[in-house]
């Protein structure tokens, strides 16, 4: 009797030892943010039977659970992704946004200042001053319109180092969720069915640190292991193996990176177009979306003002009474081949003077199906109509454009348009001698005091002469000033939503998943009350042993 | 319901972090006075301000544009007036030879006075504005118009050029009359012209052949007419210009309410929210504090 009584006694002695150990633990990791709480569930002893009944042999312990619901970490995973989405890409767009829309630095002031000389020049057309400041104008304009397209440049390297970064980490976390599946199924299907419960938790610190990057999903498996997808399912973790993730470079424009997987057997697959969420997600719709449309933007303006500026300066005379000439330098209209195509066409595109208003922000595929050529949106894939047959005589002419090609294309040929994106960045100033601006109208010799050219250079600030006749350069400027506001301020509104989405099911997670320390101070009273009382039953048991044995040495 | 004790913490660092965040706005707009930070604050007010800026500028620009017109025009007033004052003393020396009693040596005497004024009226025509350029040579401001290019034979090398000036979005002004309208197409009455230099230069030849002056005098008449005609077209151009000027900075401080409206901050709203979020700072910063100190570990 005396010895079941101490193994009953010595069994509760260790089940609260262990208790208080566990409370110790989630104590010690109360401000783990991956950590979920355990707890201890206790069970009674088989009873050992007697004649008079069975009689209780003590408790034991029948698991170690980890409080944990998948519902609640997929719904946090879920929103971590898409606050990290929203809160990247406002990042990136807020900083567009204050770089184009500055009043000091944008381009607005500088197309102020260079109009205003020109109106000084026409106040005052012989005055060789005045003709200075409009070349310094002009110069400062082009200045300031490469400067702006410089740090959109910069931008999109430094989206590109950010993209390797990223994919990088991706990667490492992948291996890292292959290896824990190793991991995991190996130590669980060491007896007993118990699951190593800190395992699962650094599994799920990963898998949520990888939706911070890109949206995932995931696949749990009856052994344990999970599977991870992402974009339109393809799987970075099958089990224990990773397909890594890399960057390729764009088939048509080597300054933009592409997103691969490579599967087994080592074939890559593009798939930027499929990833979605996280900052990956955020990085591509920004550049998509905000980065080269804005580019686009500034360039069609310099295109724009420089076409339009050159066409009046050439119908004028100069100060000594020469022609007017070009006053501004344009690059043409950036073409590229697929480095995927098979055929030797080329096409070559220049801007169509007479229409330059119908010239828009979009880029153009030009795609060769073996018989004829069709043209589409890069932005949406919508299809584009053009006139003409692209031969010299007779070029295809869409959106402010004029593009020839050669013979030599074979089906599935694709060459990119990019018409405004370089535009920015080639913009010059071919004039540099004062005399040289062309003030006046033609005249048989020359005309000092005539600004009749000088007013309708002028002119042209208020001109309706953008987006097809509706709106001025300025304009122009201010609609892409006010897309782009309108672009970060709803990224920051759904930022700020999804962070209280994130926030409520942060706190589903801890309700349920986190440490309370006054609960475990509780629970620790309670153990080491259950531990005492034990303790003195082992000390009755001795006593009663005690007892008997001096009853029976007498 | 239990709470899990860092998302206690974690809730009262956020409310702190948001309330910085308001605090900071606000603090941010008080010291810069402006409401739009960033285009993003308020996509389309920032967009206007752009178009508000646009017109602003160049509204600037046109009042610029017409102190400069308003300066020439008045030099050419100040001249033409020079001009008709000679003329009318021309006109007092000619009526003056009419007179039956002088002869032939009062006459010439009136005769070097007339040659004395036409080259007043000659170097009038050829008076330059403050930047240097010629007055009255239509575009060819750079060469002097007119000379005696033999004696009694008079050239105007400039041209019929008359420049205008943007004085309003809509509104051109001319900032003066060529030479070639002013002194030297001056009706004759019989449908042809004769320049103001060719009557002065008749006139001293007639004073000084001792002959009659009688159709010169009505010439002269003719050229004090048509300066006083000149005169007043740049008067009404001064005129016009004030009013322009009037209406230009109407649009300026209308454009200016506009954008005070959409950009300048409502101070007394900033500074009473700025003190509720002050307040509303210091609680979620106290109840931290408190709810931290909170522990059965201290009873322990």
């Amino acid at each position: 009797m005396g010895v079941g009584l101490l193994g009953t006694a010595a069994s509760g002695l260790q089940v609260f030892q262990r208790a208080i150990s566990v409370a110790g633990n989630n104590i010690s990791n109360a401000n783990n943010e991956s950590y979920s709480r355990q707890r201890v569930e206790l069970g009674t002893l088989q009873s050992s039977f007697t004649g008079q009944g069975y009689i209780g042999n003590g408790v034991k312990i029948e698991s170690i659970e980890r409080m944990f619901d998948q519902f609640t970490v997929d719904r946090l995973r879920e929103t971590t992704s898409s606050t990290s989405q929203y809160q990247t890409f406002f990042n990136y767009s807020a900083r567009v946004t204050d770089l184009l829309g500055d009043a000091d630095a944008g381009l607005s002031a500088g197309l102020e200042s260079f109009f205003n000389a020109v109106q000084t020049v026409a106040d005052d057309p012989a005055s060789i001053p005045a003709r200075q400041v409009l070349l310094s104008e002009s110069e400062s304009l082009v200045a300031r319109v490469q400067s702006l397209d410089g740090q959109i440049d910069s931008m999109r390297r430094e989206i590109n180092a950010n993209l390797d970064t990223i994919v990088t980490e991706i990667n490492g976390l992948s291996a890292g969720i292959a290896d824990i599946n190793r991991s995991i199924v190996d130590a669980s299907s060491h007896g007993s069915g118990a699951v190593p419960n800190d395992l699962l938790d650094e599994r799920d610190a990963m898998i949520n640190r990888l939706s911070e990057l890109v949206s995932v999903r995931t696949v749990q498996q009856d052994d344990g292991a999970v599977n991870v997808f992402v974009g339109s399912g393809q799987a970075l973790v099958t089990r224990f193996l990773d397909s890594p993730l890399q960057l390729e470079r764009n088939a048509f424009d080597a300054s933009q990176a592409e997103i691969a997987i490579v599967g087994g057997g080592g074939t890559t697959t593009t798939i930027t177009d499929n990833l979605t969420g996280g900052q990956i997600g955020a990085v591509l719709d920004f550049r998509d979306q905000v980065l080269n449309p804005a580019q686009n933007s500034l360039g069609r303006i310099a295109i724009s003002l420089g076409t339009l500026f050159n066409s009046q300066h050439t119908a004028g005379m100069d100060l000594d009474g020469a022609a007017g000439t070009d006053y501004f330098s344009l690059p043409a209209p950036l073409t590229a081949a697929s480095s995927n195509n098979t055929g030797t066409a080329t096409v070559t595109a220049s801007f169509d003077t007479a229409n330059i208003d119908d010239l828009t922000t979009e880029d153009y595929t030009l795609t060769f199906n073996g018989a004829a050529w069709s043209l589409s949106r890069v932005s949406d894939g919508q299809a584009v109509s053009m006139t003409g047959t692209g031969t010299p005589a007779d070029p295809f002419l869409f959106g402010g454009l004029s593009v020839e090609v050669t013979a030599g294309a074979v089906a599935g040929d694709r060459f990119q348009i990019r018409p405004t994106r370089g535009g920015a960045a080639g913009m010059g100033l071919l004039i540099s001698n004062p005399r040289e601006i062309a003030a006046a109208a033609p005249a048989a010799s020359a005309a000092p005091g005539d600004n009749s050219n000088a007013l309708l250079l002028a002119d042209l600030q208020a001109s309706l002469t953008m987006e097809n006749g509706t709106t001025s350069f300025q304009g122009a400027y201010g609609q892409l000033i006010g897309q782009l506001g309108t672009q970060t301020r709803s990224a920051e509104i759904t930022a700020t939503a999804q962070a209280a989405l994130k926030a409520q099911a942060q706190e589903s997670r801890d309700n349920l998943s986190g440490v309370n320390l006054d609960e475990e101070a509780a629970d620790l009273i309670r153990f080491q009350q259950a531990y005492q009382a034990i303790a003195q039953v082992i000390a009755v048991a001795e006593t009663t042993f005690q007892t008997l044995l001096s009853a029976v040495g007498r | 319901m239990r709470v899990g004790t860092l998302q206690v913490f974690r809730q009262g660092v956020n409310a702190i972090l948001d309330q910085q965040a308001k605090l900071y706005n606000t603090q941010n707009q008080l010291s810069t006075g402006k409401r739009i930070d960033s285009p993003s604050d308020d996509p389309t007010g920032a967009a206007q301000l752009i178009g508000l800026s646009e017109s602003a500028k160049a509204t600037a620009q046109y009042q610029e544009n017409i102190r400069t017109v308003q300066s020439r025009l008045e030099l050419e007033e100040s001249a033409l007036g020079s001009v008709g004052d000679a003329l009318l003393r021309v006109r007092e020396l000619a009526v003056a030879a009419q007179n039956a009693t002088y002869g032939p040596q009062e006459r010439a005497a009136l005769a070097l006075e007339v040659r004395e004024l036409a080259d007043e009226v000659m170097g009038l025509a050829n008076r330059k504005q403050g930047n240097g350029q010629y007055m009255f040579a239509g575009y060819q401001v750079q060469t002097a118009p007119f000379s005696e290019t033999a004696p009694g034979v008079f050239n105007y090398a400039g041209d019929q050029g008359q420049r205008l000036i943007q004085v309003g979005p809509a509104r051109q002004i001319a900032d003066g009359d060529s030479g070639q309208a002013v002194f030297m197409d001056i009706p004759d009455g019989g449908g042809g012209f004769e320049s103001v230099f060719d009557t002065l230069e008749t006139l001293a030849s007639e004073l000084e052949a001792n002959v009659s002056n009688t159709n010169t005098l009505d010439q002269i008449d003719r050229a004090m007419e048509h300066m006083v005609g000149f005169r007043a077209v740049a008067g009404a151009r001064l005129n016009a210009l004030e009013s322009q000027q009037g209406i230009n900075e109407a649009v300026l401080l209308q454009l200016e309410s506009t954008r005070s409206g959409i950009e300048d901050l409502d101070y007394a709203e900033a500074a009473s929210r700025l003190s509720q979020e002050s307040i509303v700072l210091q609680a979620a910063q106290q109840a931290l504090v408190k709810v931290q100190n909170l522990s059965l570990f201290n009873y322990i």
